[in-house]
């Protein structure tokens, strides 16, 4: 019986360490990945003078380009990625289904619509990503009524969320076919997901609402490793299944909210960060948690460099890169998981 | 089951309603006596030309649409023994309009070639969403086929979205077309898809007897006498056409192909050429209801049948989850 939780424990140290290196090595690839970020753009810049410029030293010019255009949009893109890197792992360890996602359940879909009814309204750009993160706390809400309440473990919520899904982008198609053709461009820009054109306003409200989320989000990640081991089991540990279900599905979906809010649907991130975060650090609780939001933030920092470089002088939005991508990742998946 | 006939003749008479209803039902309010007219051959009206060029060529859509769909969830239903199974949820609607974007977008080809297109999509769709389903270990289980079918077709629909937003000015007929609108359908072009249709019928009705087989487990299925990889195979293929005509003709419409076989089967039990015959006939009478209530519910505008029947068809599936009906 010791030998057993020694190994076990053995098991789990080598587990965290290796989680940890990865954590760092994610860390430490995502610094140098900004800062090349940094130096790209209409007018390159060398790396020694993006450094020069985010400390506001050198060429005024130049500081101004990396610190009032580049800097933001490089912190939107990795905290949006990070949100949605979060939001799936919760996601996806709630429905203790690997395949679910925010973007598949309706989450997603909600926030769409409200953004894409804003849009017809014309309200003010500020309060467009209000609009997105109510749209997706609403999506959630039905889930939670139709779905979450019955305590029923993921395979009813994840059909449930699949017609919140339909409805939403039902919605979403009707609101757009009666659009003024001015507007319709606006709208079909933020559904493709893009970071074109984020400014300290959008970096800091994500940045704000992740550092508020991220900490309940880990705070909550112990009782959902409890959850995982079976509804009887972590009512006999003193877990309350239901409201520790409903607190995950409404911190999936805050995450959720706070990504799309300000950079619209980015497709696939929060589908696909779990995975490979999953297959870097293993299944180990708040390491893979923490890897999932590193992996989705470089996805999303990634997808938006390659958008603008790629078809350059035409820029792709990155929603676009990572669904392009997303379709060989899901084939590759499926080689993978096929050979077990 | 004395009440089939029954069911059967008053599902005859709904349809007939829903015909009659689109074609007397539309933006412009005519008198029903300038319909009926028009409608056998009074010319050179005003009337005749709305319900001549407009409505009837909408109705026809409709009612293409209608049967294809339906036939089509019948026929993956059974062949999968999957309560959930049907082109929308499969990933083959999707990939049959993802396609047919492209084939009219990007590669501007004619309308014409847009079912081969939707044909090859759709079976790139199901194929996808079939591997990535079977790659679990618990197999083909309804939870996940429907979140595999679910993930190729957000997958998809953001590669449409991209393919529109990178093409701005792609006609609006496309996002008319997309959001599943059985407006301005053009039955010139429908006339040769026809055949193909009454064949993937007939193969529908052939597998009847197979696919009641198959409801009872594969290996009693064997033991009668069939093959049912065979069966599947053939039914997935008729299936696959049907779904092809369907999202050529009217766009990927959701639930329609999921819901009309479960109200079949409420209304005349599993046996599935009761089956197959209660759908050909509902098919088309929910579509075209829900054509004449777009028109309805946003005068002088419209609103796609498709979003109709999204609209009407996710809380029918939320409910179907729900009371149990599917097993989990």
């Amino acid at each position: 019986m010791t030998t057993a939780k020694t190994a076990a424990e053995h098991v789990l140290r080598q587990r965290s360490r290796r989680g940890l290196a990865v954590a760092a090595v994610l860390v430490a690839l995502i610094v140098p990945g900004a800062a090349w970020a940094l130096s790209l753009g209409s007018s390159d810049i060398a790396l020694p003078g993006v450094v020069t410029a985010v400390v506001g030293a050198g060429d005024p010019g130049q500081v101004f380009i990396v610190q009032q255009l580049r800097l933001p949009r490089v912190l939107t893109a990795l905290l949006v990625g990070m949100a949605l890197g979060a939001a799936g792992t919760l996601m996806q360890g709630l429905l203790r289904n690997p395949l679910a996602s925010p973007d598949v359940v309706g989450v997603t879909g909600g926030a769409s619509l409200a953004a894409v009814l804003a849009i017809g309204a014309a309200v003010p750009p500020l309060a467009l990503p209000v609009a997105a993160a109510a749209g997706a706390a609403a999506a959630t809400a039905l889930l939670y009524v139709f779905g979450g309440r019955s305590g029923a473990a993921g395979g009813r919520l994840v059909l449930i969320g699949i017609g919140v899904h339909a409805v939403a982008s039902a919605g979403v198609s009707l609101v757009m076919a009666r659009l003024p053709s001015g507007r319709l461009g606006a709208a079909e820009v933020w559904l493709a997901g893009s970071l074109h054109a984020r400014d300290w306003t959008h970096a800091s409200a994500a940045g704000l609402g992740l550092a508020i989320a991220l900490p309940c989000a880990y705070w909550l990640l112990r009782r959902l490793a409890v959850l995982e081991l079976g509804d009887e089991i972590a009512t006999g540990a003193g877990v309350h299944v239901r409201h520790t279900r409903s607190a995950l599905l409404g911190m999936s979906a805050v995450l959720t909210g706070i990504a799309v809010a300000v950079a619209g649907p980015i497709a696939f991130v929060a589908l696909g960060a779990p995975h490979i975060a999953r297959r870097l650090t293993g299944p180990a609780g708040a390491l893979t948690f923490t890897a999932s939001a590193l992996v989705g933030g470089m996805l999303v920092l990634t997808a938006d460099v390659l958008g603008q470089r790629l078809f350059a002088p035409t820029t792709i939005p990155a929603g676009v890169v990572t669904a392009a991508l997303g379709a060989p990742y899901l084939l590759w998946l499926l080689h993978r998981t096929g050979k077990r | 089951m004395t009440r089939r006939p029954v069911v059967i003749g008053a599902t005859v008479l709904a349809l007939a309603a829903a015909v009659a209803a689109s074609a007397a039902v539309g933006s412009v309010t005519l008198p029903l006596g300038d319909v009926v007219a028009a409608v056998l051959g009074a010319r050179e009206s005003e009337a005749h030309l709305i319900v001549a060029e407009l409505r009837l060529p909408r109705t026809a859509a409709g009612l293409v649409a209608g049967v294809c769909l339906a036939v089509s969830g019948v026929l993956l239903q059974g062949a999968t023994r999957n309560p959930l199974a049907s082109p929308s949820m499969l990933g083959i609607s999707a990939g049959a309009g993802f396609a047919v974007v492209v084939s009219m977008v990007v590669l501007e080809l004619p309308a014409v070639h847009a079912v081969w297109a939707a044909f090859l999509g759709g079976a790139l769709g199901f194929g996808v969403a079939l591997l990535l389903a079977s790659s679990g270990r618990d197999g083909l289980s309804p939870v996940r086929l429907a979140l595999s079918g679910a993930i190729v077709s957000t997958l998809l629909a953001s590669w449409t979205t991209a393919v529109l937003t990178l093409n701005e000015f792609a006609a609006e007929e496309v996002r008319n077309w997309l959001a599943g609108s059985l407006a301005g359908r053009d039955v010139d072009a429908m006339v040769p898809l026809l055949p193909l249709v009454a064949l993937a019928l007939v193969a529908a009705w052939a597998l009847a007897r197979p696919m009641d087989a198959l409801s009872l487990g594969d290996e009693a299925a064997v033991g009668l006498g069939q093959r049912p990889a065979r069966v599947r195979l053939a039914a997935a293929i008729a299936a696959l056409v049907l779904a092809g005509v369907a999202v050529a003709t009217a766009g990927p419409i959701a639930f329609v192909g999921l819901a009309v076989p479960h109200i079949a089967r409420i209304l005349v039990g599993g046996d599935h050429r009761a089956l197959l015959a209660a759908s050909l006939l509902l098919g088309p009478t929910v579509l075209l209801a829900a054509d004449v209530l777009g028109r309805i519910v946003a005068r002088p505008g419209e609103v796609q049948a498709g979003v109709i029947t999204a609209l009407i068809g996710a809380p029918v599936l939320v409910r179907m989850v729900m009371k149990q009906r599917i097993a989990l």
